[in-house]
């Protein structure tokens, strides 16, 4: 069964083709004029337009690549929340579009679920009772899904964990995104060195506080002005993954669950994979964390989710409509 | 033109302020809350959505991946951050105009792209912080209409010249 996945719930147009939920036939992510880093995190992409010009070369181009026909198509499947909401409309009319030219079946697809499912393309089995974290530039979210439902336990109260890589590195001035550079000069630093604070890491909830760090970096680097960037970035570092380590393995324990999931683009940074890795094992956690390509936003995830989805039964109307929020509602 | 400018000396208490705002503002209102990184805009806006009855499961956020956020209140409330965008050209492709266009009060960060291109203004907000200590916040409201002028009392009364 093939399934077409399309997402555009924020800077990036994706197309993917999937067979039966995990065999990748075609995959492509158009970015921003070819990753285009301006300084300062600054992405042009916002532009629903640029979705508008992507989309359907990238759906001929997953077509042509796939040696698929529209007719062998099982369904079209796309994000329709949360996100941009001008981005997600542009993915969605497309998808309806080619649902209705096509004769088949549309289904829509939560953007989240689509991080979570994922970590199937690591080798989780489906279905399995799990918390996952997906942590982004937009999103930090723990879920967990038990059975057939999938529940919000905790979210950011302010930034996301990477926005805060992201205004970080641009008041150290590392250029964008600051994911990457603030790993890569990690490494070489000390994480001893400087403590910055680990918030909301003593409140017995599972919810996340960025937006203080940013002060924390900036007031370190007026006081003590020839503190080295890497032993900064170190700190800064271990102070972030301190933070979603030990909330998404407390969840776990808290809600008797012993497999988790990290998902989204801060769950290709080197430190966040080996602390989670080698925290779970102490704990007798299993951990599934995607490849780096699938952690990003991408229309794999979309694509695969949909075989599960349509096989479950499930399917949308033509009257889908997008949404800014998640629709989740957050229980503990 | 009457500028009153306050210290705060903690999250709280900038969320104070924009607590105390709140109540002040009408439908049609869009006020641009300049100031640089970590000088408490977000802040500021979660204590204004709290005066205006935004309910907790809805959770104030940093807008700056959205762009736009969106909060039932008393009245709706636009959160909007222009801080990832480039250019004017930019903001053409955004959903301000309709999003100004509603019947909310509208709440921009980073607005110095759009400045000149706001319905006219009634109060701005500028936020700025010094490296004495890291929990003070200064906050300048500006008020172009006279239309704060209660506001201006209640503030100087809650926060007490420094
Ligand atoms: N007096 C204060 N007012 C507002 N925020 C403060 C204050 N003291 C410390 N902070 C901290 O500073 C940070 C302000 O962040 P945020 O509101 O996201 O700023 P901005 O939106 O301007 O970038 C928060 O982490 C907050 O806890
Ligand atoms: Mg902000």
């Amino acid at each position: 069964m093939l399934f077409l996945g399309i997402e555009t719930s924020c800077d990036d147009t994706a197309v993917a083709i999937v067979e039966s939920g995990h065999i990748v036939r075609a995959g492509i992510v158009a970015n921003q004029d070819d990753y285009h880093r301006r300084y300062g995190g600054v992405v042009p992409e916002i532009a629903a337009r640029k979705h508008i010009e992507h989309i359907l070369p990238a759906v001929q181009y997953c077509l042509n690549s796939a040696s698929v026909k529209p007719e062998d198509l099982t369904a079209v499947a796309v994000t329709h929340r949360p996100g941009l909401i001008g981005s997600l409309i542009v993915g969605l009319t497309a998808a309806k579009c080619l649902s209705l030219s096509f004769d088949k079946p549309l289904i829509g697809i939560n953007h989240l679920e689509a991080h979570a499912y994922a970590a199937c393309f690591s080798g989780m089995e489906y279905g399995t009772g799990n918390i996952t974290l997906v942590a982004s530039g937009g999103h930090t979210s723990l879920l967990m899904f038990s059975g057939k439902t999938m529940t919000l336990i905790g979210r950011t109260a302010d930034d996301a964990a990477g926005e805060a890589y992201d205004k970080v590195a641009k008041l150290m001035k590392l250029g964008y995104p600051g994911g990457p550079v603030i790993d890569r000069l990690a490494r070489t630093g000390d994480p001893g060195k400087i403590r910055f604070p680990r918030p909301m890491l003593d409140r017995d909830n599972f919810d996340f506080s960025f937006s203080g760090l940013k002060t924390a970096v900036l007031y370190h680097m007026h006081k003590y002005p020839h503190s080295a960037p890497e032993d900064i970035a170190a700190a800064f570092q271990d102070a972030v993954t301190d933070v979603l380590v030990t909330k998404t393995l407390s969840a776990a324990g808290f809600h008797r669950i012993d497999t988790v999931c990290i998902a989204g683009g801060v769950a290709s940074n080197s430190e966040l994979r080996a602390r989670f890795n080698s925290e779970s094992r102490k704990r007798n956690i299993r951990v599934f964390i995607p490849p780096p390509q699938l952690c990003t936003d991408n229309a794999v995830m979309v694509a695969g989710l949909a075989y599960r989805k349509w096989t479950g039964g499930c399917h949308s109307s033509l009257d889908l409509s997008a949404s800014a929020d998640a629709g989740l509602i957050q229980t503990f | 033109m009457v500028s009153l400018e306050i210290e705060t000396d903690s999250p709280d208490s900038t969320r104070h302020a924009g607590w105390l705002l709140a109540k002040h503002l009408a439908p049609g209102d869009c006020i641009p809350l300049s100031g640089e990184m970590g000088s408490g805009k977000t802040c500021l806006v979660q204590g204004i959505a709290a005066g205006l009855g935004v309910p907790s499961r809805y959770p104030v956020t940093s807008p700056s991946f959205t762009i736009v956020n969106r909060y039932p209140g008393k009245h709706m409330i636009y959160h909007v951050d222009l801080y990832r965008l480039n250019s004017k050209h930019d903001i053409e492709d955004l959903e301000l105009p309709e999003i100004l266009s509603e019947d909310g009060i509208v709440l921009i960060e980073w607005p110095e792209l759009t400045i000149d291109s706001l319905p006219e203004t009634s109060l701005y907000v500028h936020l700025s912080w010094d490296m004495i200590s890291e929990f003070r916040r200064r906050i300048r409201f500006t008020d172009t209409a006279s239309r704060f002028s209660v506001f201006f009392q209640e503030l100087s009364h809650a926060f007490p010249r420094y």
